[in-house]
């Protein structure tokens, strides 16, 4: 199979995987125990956490290792919540309609009571949106602010340290969480730096295996357990830490880490190389994702067919032997994506759009076949398609 | 006392001559459902049957009998010699204290020295005089005892209400197109409660359409295979057909179209199955392909019988039933399936034959397809 659903999950690297082996191979105790063996995998955890500390330049943070960012994310909005629903004062959210479910529902899930306000940041259809607009929602009643570094589905990338750094001359007091499920260790970021609060990323977004993530704050942030038990991650995460997939994403990190720059640049030409092909073979697409290159990932291509499915495309390309997917895998069995038409793209043209997500692992061949197929599959579908045009669209590319 | 679990029928008991026929086969369905209870024995016994334990949970014999066709009510019987001691003993043993009660009796034997009114009043003094807090309510009672003298006599005091109907395998085979939506798995339990045997049907438009509707299809059958046992589904393969009418024909008859080429293709596998019939789940007028003149013109290509049980019912009654059998949850999953994901835009509600003919011969030798396509059919056998 040919993969382009990186944006989903990754492959599991080779260190990560041989890291993963040799662990579960010579270590079976658990990083709480007393005995020697014990302290020598709790010692694991602690490098681990070390490594994180270095790749994302972080002096005195809190590092908790989680079962993934939708985990991460869940204690970070529960911490805020819980933290300040005892005031009883009225505060305010901010945040993007599109963001990952995980953010985006849970968000609503703690904050939908009369205390609370929602603020949602008006984005473009290609998730961009205006600095102005987003730092007029912003008061001393903010207290939360949460925006991904990357949109998951349209691969919008935003100036986040700008924005953290603007919205705390409004409110200092506020607290910036930001979802860095598909920019971490692919797109360089420095905490310390930073007026961000929180982050939260996903192992198997970055080759480690799937069921491992972490949540990272900075110290001055109060978080509070969402399971509660044993006293592991100082308290805040009860349960057996699972370090052979620690170590993993340990390793992975640090390999994507180094090779940073090389891989977004292999990447950015082949996203490049595959829009172009798209663009010169196929008539009648709408780029999603910004066409700006310091507006979006490399990592994430967003496209609609018009007279398509994106499902059906999906269907297609799956026969063919290459996977993509039409949206979020969290969301991606309930139909049309919330966040697409949340972002303001037409319905139809959110029905017409599948997401090309590359890693490392990619190569030009594969990009080369997938513009084939991807060529195949639309003049099929748009030669047996009962009903055949959409409405247009402001991104709309004609060629 | 014997303790049985006691099967009425119902419209078996109306039967003739041939009553004995119904019962066979009832007895062969009962006793296939109850293969995982080797202790269970089956006994006929004058318009009844007993189901005899020795290990046994009752109620998971109950649970595993209770869809079958044909049965009307089940109980948790006592048998005993039809003497009154022991007709009272048996239902003493079946009241609760402290509750509502009536008996009622139907004396099949005329022979037994009480009328079933006496009978009644007996055993109501028997247990009244036997508790501390009994009261008879005649209207209403919480718990309602009764007794059938026979040969032997039952006394039971709660029966499960069974799904009635005829035995499966006593109405021929039939071929139901079976859909992913709401209307077609009732139209198959309806035949099915009329003893017919399905051999179901659905056509599949990979990739237009998800494998989540398949397996929708898939779970929609093991559903209806526990009130037709035996059931078999062929998955056929369908995308070939509706992009050659795509191409070929005027858009606004894709859908008539497609459904002519199933009612061939259904025909072509109900033949192969030995089924003597077809089943729709179409109801008139609910949609373009089940107008009075689509009907017609599905019809015209089927030389067998085909049977639409919705056809007058409104869909709220429709959905009802779907939830009454457990298809409805089901059913509303959102795949598409290759009816839906290919809607023209305004199709044809009220074509002509010749008009359908006409565009019917664009696709040229149209036999071929649709015999490949049964053909090429999966089986899954439930």
């Amino acid at each position: 199979m040919i993969y382009f659903d990186n944006a989903a999950s990754t492959p599991v690297c080779d260190q990560a995987l041989q890291a993963v082996v040799k662990h579960l191979d010579k270590n079976t105790a658990n990083a709480s125990s007393a005995h020697t063996l014990g302290r020598k995998t709790n010692k694991l955890i602690l490098q681990a956490k070390a490594a994180f500390e270095k790749i994302l330049s972080l002096s005195n943070g809190q590092i908790i290792f989680t079962s993934g960012a939708t985990e991460a994310n869940n204690i970070a909005v529960h911490s805020i919540y819980s933290r300040y629903i005892k005031e009883g004062r009225k505060y305010n959210i901010v945040t993007l309609p599109i963001e990952h479910a995980s953010v985006y529902n849970t968000i609503q899930q703690y904050f939908s009571g009369d205390l609370f306000e929602i603020r949602y940041i008006k984005t473009n259809p290609d998730g961009t949106f205006d600095t102005d607009h987003f730092l007029s929602l912003i008061d001393e009643e903010t207290l939360l602010i949460s925006i991904g570094f990357v949109n998951n589905e349209l691969g919008s990338r935003y100036e986040i340290c700008t924005l953290a750094c603007e919205a705390k001359k409004i409110n200092p007091d506020l607290i910036f969480h930001s979802d860095m499920a598909q920019s971490a260790v692919k797109i360089p970021f420095h905490m310390d730096n930073s007026h961000i609060d929180i982050i939260t990323l996903s192992g198997h977004k970055f080759h480690s295996p799937q069921g491992i993530g972490a949540l990272i704050a900075k110290e001055h942030v109060k978080l509070s357990p969402l399971v509660l038990g044993g006293d592991q991650e100082g308290g805040l995460r009860a349960g057996t830490e699972n370090v052979a997939f620690i170590e993993a994403m340990r390793v992975a990190a640090e390999y994507s880490s180094a090779r940073l720059r090389e891989d977004f640049t292999q990447v950015s030409q082949m996203r490049s190389f595959i829009e172009k092909e798209i663009e010169d073979r196929v008539a009648d697409v709408i780029f999603n994702t910004p066409q700006n290159v310091q507006k979006s990932t490399p990592y994430i291509l967003s496209v609609a067919f018009e007279g398509c499915k994106g499902e059906v495309l999906m269907r297609m390309l799956d026969e063919a032997g290459i996977c993509v997917s039409t949206s979020s895998a969290c969301s991606s069995r309930k139909g049309v994506s919330y966040a697409l038409l949340n972002a303001g793209i037409d319905r139809r043209v959110a029905e017409a759009t599948i997401r090309i997500s590359f890693s490392r692992y990619n190569t030009f061949e594969e990009c080369s076949v997938l513009v084939d197929a991807l060529e195949k599959a639309v003049k099929r579908m748009r030669r047996f398609s009962p009903n055949k045009r959409i409405s247009s669209n402001k991104n709309k590319k004609v060629v | 006392m014997k303790k049985v679990i006691l099967i009425r029928y119902g419209e078996i008991s109306l039967k003739g001559l041939n009553r004995r026929y119904f019962e066979d086969i009832l007895k062969k369905n009962i006793a296939r459902r109850l293969r995982p209870f080797s202790d269970a024995r089956i006994k006929k016994v004058q318009s009844r049957m007993e189901i005899h334990l020795t290990d046994s949970d009752e109620c998971d014999v109950i649970a595993a009998i209770k869809d079958v066709f044909g049965i009307a009510y089940i109980s948790k019987a006592y048998v005993v010699e039809s003497e009154m001691g022991k007709i009272e003993q048996a239902a003493l043993a079946l009241y609760k204290d402290g509750k509502t009660f009536k008996v009622e009796t139907r004396r099949g034997d005329k022979c037994f020295h009480l009328t079933s009114p006496e009978i009644s009043r007996q055993v109501g003094g028997y247990i009244l005089k036997n508790t501390q807090n009994a009261k008879v309510d005649v209207h209403h009672p919480e718990i309602l005892i009764e007794v059938e003298v026979r040969k032997e006599t039952y006394v039971y005091a709660t029966s499960i209400k069974g799904r009635a109907g005829l035995p499966t395998g006593t109405g021929g085979t039939s071929a139901l197109l079976l859909s992913g939506g709401i209307d077609s798995p009732v139209a198959g339990y309806m035949m099915a409660s009329r003893g017919v045997e399905l051999v179901s049907i659905y056509f599949h438009s990979s990739p237009y359409t998800a494998e989540e509707a398949k397996e929708k299809v898939i779970e929609l059958a093991k559903i209806l295979a526990c009130y037709a046992p035996q059931m078999k589904l062929f998955v056929v393969p369908f995308t070939e057909i509706q992009e050659s009418i795509i191409e070929s024909c005027d858009i606004e008859y894709l859908t008539i179209l497609m459904r002519r080429m199933m009612m061939r293709i259904a025909q072509d596998i109900a033949c192969r199955e030995g089924a003597l019939s077809l089943i729709t789940g179409e109801s008139l007028g609910q949609v373009a392909s089940q107008t009075m003149q689509s009907i017609q013109a599905t019809n015209a290509v089927a030389d067998l019988p085909v049977f639409r049980p919705l056809i007058g019912l409104d869909k709220i009654m429709t959905i009802n039933m779907a939830k009454e059998i457990g298809t409805y949850e089901v059913s509303i999953r959102p795949y598409e399936d290759c009816c839906t994901i290919f809607t023209p835009k305004h199709p044809q509600t009220k074509p002509t034959i010749k008009s359908v003919l006409y565009e019917e011969e664009k696709l040229g030798d149209y036999q071929v397809l649709c015999r490949k396509a049964a053909e090429e059919a999966e089986r899954y056998q439930f």
